[in-house]
């Protein structure tokens, strides 16, 4: 504590100085708290997207499927479990498809083997059930989901589209999920009607048909033993039988407001306007009535079996260790938390991370610079204090606790500039996001470890370039320093 | 014959720079508990090193010194840092104290680096501060403070923890002669009613005069000890 009461007394001594390293420090503090929350920050706040994609928390998958310890973290090097990706389009010019490539491809990720696939048993209600009465968990819903080929509105248009109808309670999402903004156009499905479907979009591949289209689809029959990868165990594509869905709306998942310059002409200036870009998925949705109506029309009975469900948490905070915890209690299912499927999906996507890349060296690079900062004006108090130093041995302060006195007058003043560059970027976060719509305040706010990384870091920085001049100090003997005097 | 409370035995320190040269040369001196010995001789004769050295602020290069039967050749740094903390005071031609601590604050810092409990420091420091003569003041920094009242400050400070000895290096050399004046007297009361034990490096003679015994040094020898009668 003397030594903490010295270090703090010590830091005021010039105060100028100090506030030039903690200055350098801020501006470190500051780069790194923006880069981590535009980068791994956005990242993060996307999975809030595929989140509302998937209405839920925590993503299960029917069947085992074991992970290594590799897969124990997240962002970490690749793994050898098989997750699955449906080809489709990118998303030209959105953060999402940048920074999750994978994400705004066609469908969503799953691990090879996972529904429909042979060896996989359905999940049962009584498991739901088991599930939802887990402590953490909100609700436990199913996601039943049947293949299907997705005839084109317009016969000169694109050939047929594989894709598959899921049964939603978009009635639900809405309240849990804000699908209000999911669903962009037209309104939800009445009740017992069993011809209703959204469609999404997917204007590039096929004609977006117009609400109170009819579109034709063509299932597979039930029951039918395995026809091939992909297709899954329980679907016969042999003899597919024509369904009829009217459109009764459209959706898409908000993905990001995109400058778009305007050039200007003799009477109009140019201008920049913002437009709401979207994840396009290729999708059928239906509501659980139809689901159930399709499926007898393929030979099967009640809902199609279950290969995946949904589990939403009570908090966001908790969904890694709810997850832990279903996985102790129910083996034979895979639970994936959704920031984790979304870590996935960015390695399985490959993704070079450039941006993350460019900015660790720009904010390494400010704190090297902060940590000489820091080095330089210890060294100077040092030379300032030198008799101080001397009297403090002669009092009796050993010369470890000189050292780590000037240790923690270093940290000191990092921590004040880390704290303050940090204070600063979530300010600045803020009043953009009151002022215009970019959520990068969500993004950060998210990303309370890039906290702890900026702790961590600046521990770490200013400790190292702290060695010298407390080791200096550490080396000063009482009779050298009173000599001098 | 009682065991002497502090004791070197052929203490010598050689500076190896330039030439070597022999600051203190083959020293014995034994102080009781309760001494007053006053430490004299001309400039460079080796004073302030024999002071450092049996204050365990410089090793010597040959002999020993012994502290309450301690010595200081079988310790390590931090024994010797924790022994000058708990066991010895020191006061300083210059004064010595951190400026930006005030002077209660300073008069502390010894009992915070033992780690004493803050109602027991804050009691001690009423009450050096009040036995210095210096308790008005306790709320100034040293910069506001004359020098006498800054070496009253320091002598507060040496006396925190209680030390066996306490050293004091030209303690009235950069004094007015009262305020000199006042500081020895300080002294003599503190050793004549307390027994605090004391060694004083001076060139002052009033120094002298209210020692027990005084040390002359020339040429890092011991030359004379003169034993004084105290009225």
């Amino acid at each position: 504590m003397t030594l903490l009461f010295l270090s703090f007394k010590n830091t005021r001594r010039n105060l100028s100085r100090s506030l030039v390293a903690a200055l350098g420090m801020a501006v470190a503090a500051a780069l790194m708290t923006g880069a981590t929350s535009m980068t791994t920050g956005y990242a993060v706040e996307a999975y809030q997207e595929y989140r509302s994609y998937m209405a839920a928390d925590i993503v299960v998958y029917a069947g085992e499927y074991r992970f290594g310890p590799a897969q124990a973290g997240l962002g970490q090097e690749k793994h050898d479990v098989r997750w699955t990706f449906r080809p489709g389009q990118e998303l030209e010019g959105t953060d999402l498809a940048y920074f999750h490539p994978a994400m705004a491809a066609w469908g969503y990720i799953r691990p090879a083997g996972a529904p429909g696939d042979a060896g996989a048993a359905p999940i049962s209600d009584e498991t739901l059930k088991a599930i939802a009465s887990v402590k953490g968990v909100k609700s436990a819903g199913p996601v039943p989901s049947i293949p299907c080929v997705l005839k084109p509105a317009d016969p000169k248009g694109p050939a047929n589209l594989f894709t598959w109808i899921r049964g939603r309670e978009t009635g639900g999402d809405t309240v849990i999920w804000k699908f209000d903004k999911f669903v962009t156009d037209g309104r939800y499905f009445r009740g017992g009607a069993t011809d209703e479907a959204l469609l999404s979009q997917h204007p590039q591949k096929l004609p977006a048909p117009r609400i109170g289209r009819v579109v034709e689809v063509l299932l597979p029959r039930a029951g039918a033993p395995s026809a091939g990868a992909g297709s899954g165990a329980a679907w016969d594509f042999a003899n597919l039988i024509p369904y009829t869905l009217r459109v009764v709306g459209q959706f898409a998942i908000p993905t990001e407001l995109q400058a778009v310059h305007i050039p200007g002409d003799i009477d109009n200036p140019a201008r920049t306007i913002l437009v709401q870009r979207y994840w396009q998925t290729d999708e059928v949705a239906v509501s659980f009535e139809t689901l159930r109506a399709m499926y007898a029309s393929m030979g099967g009975s009640g809902l199609p079996p279950v290969f995946q469900a949904g589990v939403v948490v009570d908090s966001m905070w908790d969904v890694k260790s709810v997850a832990s915890e279903l996985s102790r209690r129910f083996p034979s299912l895979t639970f994936v938390p959704v920031p984790e499927q979304v870590e996935r999906s960015k390695w399985e996507a490959g993704q070079p991370s450039v941006p993350q890349d460019l900015s660790r060296i720009f904010y390494t690079l400010a704190y090297a610079g902060a940590g000489f900062l820091v080095m330089a004006n210890m060294y100077v108090l040092l030379s300032q204090r030198r008799k101080e130093m001397g009297v403090l041995k002669a009092i009796g302060a050993s010369a470890r606790e000189i050292f780590v006195m000037v240790l923690l007058e270093s940290l000191s003043i990092s921590l004040l500039g880390a704290l303050s560059g940090f204070i600063v970027v979530r300010g600045f976060f803020s009043l953009i996001y009151l002022y215009t719509d970019v959520g990068l305040f969500r993004a950060s706010m998210l990303t309370l470890e890039s906290l702890g990384r900026v702790i961590a870091f600046t521990v770490g920085i200013s400790l190292v370039f702290s060695l010298g001049p407390a080791y200096q100090a550490a080396r000063l003997t009482t009779a050298e320093v009173l000599k001098d005097d | 014959m009682t065991e002497p409370l502090l004791h070197c035995h052929e203490l010598t320190k050689r500076f190896l720079a330039g030439d070597g040269v022999l600051a203190v040369d083959n020293v014995d001196l034994s102080i009781q508990k309760g001494e007053f010995v006053a430490i004299t001789g001309a400039s460079g004769s080796g004073k302030t090193t024999l002071l450092n050295l049996l204050g365990g602020i410089d090793r010597p290069t040959y002999g020993e010194v012994i502290l309450d039967n301690r010595k200081y050749s079988r310790l390590s740094e931090s024994g010797l840092a924790r022994l000058r903390r708990t066991k010895l005071g020191f006061v300083f031609q210059f004064f010595n104290l951190l400026n930006d601590l005030t002077a209660e604050e300073n008069v502390a810092l010894p009992m915070r680096l033992v780690g004493l409990q803050q109602d027991v420091i804050d009691k001690k420091v009423r009450d050096l501060l009040h036995e210095v003569g210096i308790e008005a003041r306790a709320s100034h920094s040293p910069y506001e403070l004359s020098g006498g009242e800054q070496q009253r400050v320091a002598v507060a400070r040496a006396l925190a923890n209680d030390p066996l000895v306490v050293l004091a290096d030209e303690p009235t050399g950069n004094l007015d002669s009262k305020n000199a004046s006042a500081i020895i007297h300080l002294f003599s009361r503190l050793n004549g009613e307390k027994g605090q034990t004391f060694v004083v490096v001076s060139h002052d003679p009033h120094v002298a005069e209210a020692a027990h015994r005084v040390v002359t040094l020339v040429d890092g020898r011991i030359s004379s000890i003169e034993e004084r009668s105290q009225s």
